[in-house]
């Protein structure tokens, strides 16, 4: 079920977003009655729950009304998992990455799921889950962590603001990151991704990856913006920043644990297609699934 | 002897001054944020830990069976023999990389971070980075259904954080396939031993699986000053290896 909703928001989203002709950034959605009670006033607290504003997940899921235009004429969707908007890095994709985009788009178009290791229940890019409307995140913060715990996978980003990047990093799907603050913005460096996810929608694996993504409370610290600078020499002909994005703060919000791996079996992977990688390098377990 | 300059002197002073003022805001700050964001009663278990040592079966703090209903032991009794040859089909974590849930998480082979303020302990896991979240004097942040980590709630008890989970969903407790029902209730005792060891006195409830309330100890030890927790993902490594590689705690640095 988790996985097959992981492919059909996938699916909801590039439709989306096609049929809106660009990708655009999420515009302010009205207040729900969450938002009465009074945020944290501390610039620097990011504490509490939030939430990407409702979009193409909760559209797909049947969750709310099909989404509208934005303003700008973009499409106002919470972000998929998959990869948010380029904005100006769409016209700086290298050629292979921007013909794989094509064609993951046609592949949508036709109903075929291009297999991701997203997908096949790998660890998400935090800046894309930040922006799943299904789902949300809490913020926990001390001196020394600034923790994101989300709803989906049950899985986490920590941050550091007590070091630097370890010598002889080990890369992992997340990366290592740090933290510092400049202002009331906390600056978040990644590094050692292991290449298998990205914040670039359709990259080519890419261990080159380095992203700063800037984050800081606006609107009376009812929502939390959030905007990522991209170096990727694989997938990029220039480095520079996706389009700033926000969560609300919803403070009614729960956490509800939703785990890819609860339910994925690789029978329900029927229609997708496996390019990068095998069904079974996806789904190591398929020979003595029962 | 080389005369100072009054000037250097000064500013010196007026540096020393500044220095000293500095320092007395920073520890004013340090033991403000301090009592902010670990409150005045709790013990610290920051830090990354693994346990101590790690059975497939769970027992009783005496090494018993826990007291299952018959039903309850009769389920047990076939998943053990399953497991006995070979066959784990019964278990999502040992077969699919499943969620383990609340207590197997807290008894995984592998290491954890805590991270705690006043409101809030997390365990941040490096098996399939999960986490799990433990609320503190207030109501479970969780969502009000069955969770694998339940709903967490915790107070502090002097030094020993009483942390009461509920809510559990359908998971196993142990790798073995011990059963429990949506009744079950765990209470853990954490406490700092003076040896560094932080141990987890778990008691288990559920009337519709056990005959009676039991007990267990888990117990670990904390890792070297530093230690990061990196990611372990289970489905990357599950063709060569089982998803829980029993001895694997005892590859974490002393």
């Amino acid at each position: 079920m988790a996985l097959r909703l992981r492919a059909r928001s996938l699916l909801a989203t590039i439709a989306c977003c096609l049929a809106a002709g660009v990708y655009g950034q999420a515009q302010p959605q009205s207040a729900s009655p969450s938002q009465a009670a009074a945020p944290r006033p501390d610039p620097r607290d990011f504490q509490g729950m939030w939430q990407g504003p409702m979009g193409d997940h909760s559209f797909a899921a049947g969750f709310s009304a099909p989404p509208t235009s934005g303003a700008d004429g973009g499409a106002p969707v919470g972000l998929s998992s998959i990869g948010g908007p380029l904005g100006e890095l769409s016209s700086a994709l290298k050629p292979a990455t921007a013909a794989r985009y094509q064609r993951e788009l046609q592949l949508m178009l036709k109903g075929t799921t291009l297999m991701t290791w997203h997908v096949a229940c790998r660890p998400s890019m935090p800046q894309n889950l930040m922006g799943d409307d299904l789902g949300g995140f809490e913020v926990v913060q001390t001196p020394t962590r600034v923790l994101f715990l989300f709803d989906t996978d049950n899985t986490y980003w920590e941050v550091y603001l007590d070091h630097d990047h370890p010598k002889n990093l080990q890369p992992t799907y997340l990366g290592h990151s740090i933290g510092h603050w400049e202002g009331n913005k906390l600056v978040i460096d990644t590094v050692g991704y292991n290449g298998r996810a990205s914040v670039i929608r359709s990259a080519l694996p890419s261990t080159q990856l380095h992203t700063v993504t800037r984050m800081w409370k606006e609107d009376g610290g009812k929502q939390l913006k959030y905007e990522t600078f991209v170096e990727d020499p694989v997938n990029l002909t220039r480095s520079g920043s996706l389009p700033a994005l926000y969560v609300q703060w919803t403070p009614d919000h729960r956490i509800y644990e939703e785990h890819c791996t609860q339910s994925a079996r690789s029978q329900n992977t029927a229609g997708m297609l496996f390019e990068d990688f095998t069904r079974e390098e996806a789904f190591p377990y398929v020979n003595k699934e029962k | 002897m080389k005369k100072r300059s009054p000037m250097l002197t000064r500013r010196n002073k007026r540096a020393a001054v500044a220095s000293g003022r500095a320092a007395l805001v920073t520890l004013l700050f340090s033991v403000g944020m301090a009592i902010a964001t670990t409150g005045h009663a709790a013990a610290d278990f920051a830090g990354a830990w693994v346990v101590t040592k790690y059975s497939p079966e769970l027992k009783t703090s005496d090494g018993k069976s826990p007291p299952l209903l018959p039903e309850a032991e009769s389920l047990y009794g076939q998943r053990k023999a399953l497991r006995a040859k070979g066959d784990e089909s019964f278990d999502i974590v040992a077969s699919h990389c499943g969620p383990p849930g609340m207590p197997r998480v807290m008894m995984l082979p592998y290491a954890f971070e805590v991270v705690q303020n006043q409101k809030k302990l997390v365990f941040l896991f490096a098996w399939n980075r999960l986490y799990r979240r433990v609320d503190i004097d207030g109501p479970s942040m969780n969502a009000d259904d069955l969770q694998f980590t339940g709903r967490a709630v915790g107070h502090w008890d002097g030094d020993t954080l009483v942390v009461g989970t509920t809510d559990i969903d359908d998971t196993l407790l142990d790798a073995a396939g011990m059963p429990h029902s949506a009744e079950l209730k765990v209470t853990e005792r954490l406490r700092l031993l003076k040896d560094g060891t932080l141990e987890n006195h778990m008691r288990f409830e559920d009337s519709k699986t056990f005959s009676a309330p039991w007990d267990t100890v888990v117990s670990y030890r904390k890792l070297p000053r530093g230690t990061e927790v990196r990611e372990d993902i289970c489905l990357d490594r599950i063709k060569t290896t089982p998803a829980i590689e029993e001895k694997k705690y005892l590859s974490y640095p002393k």
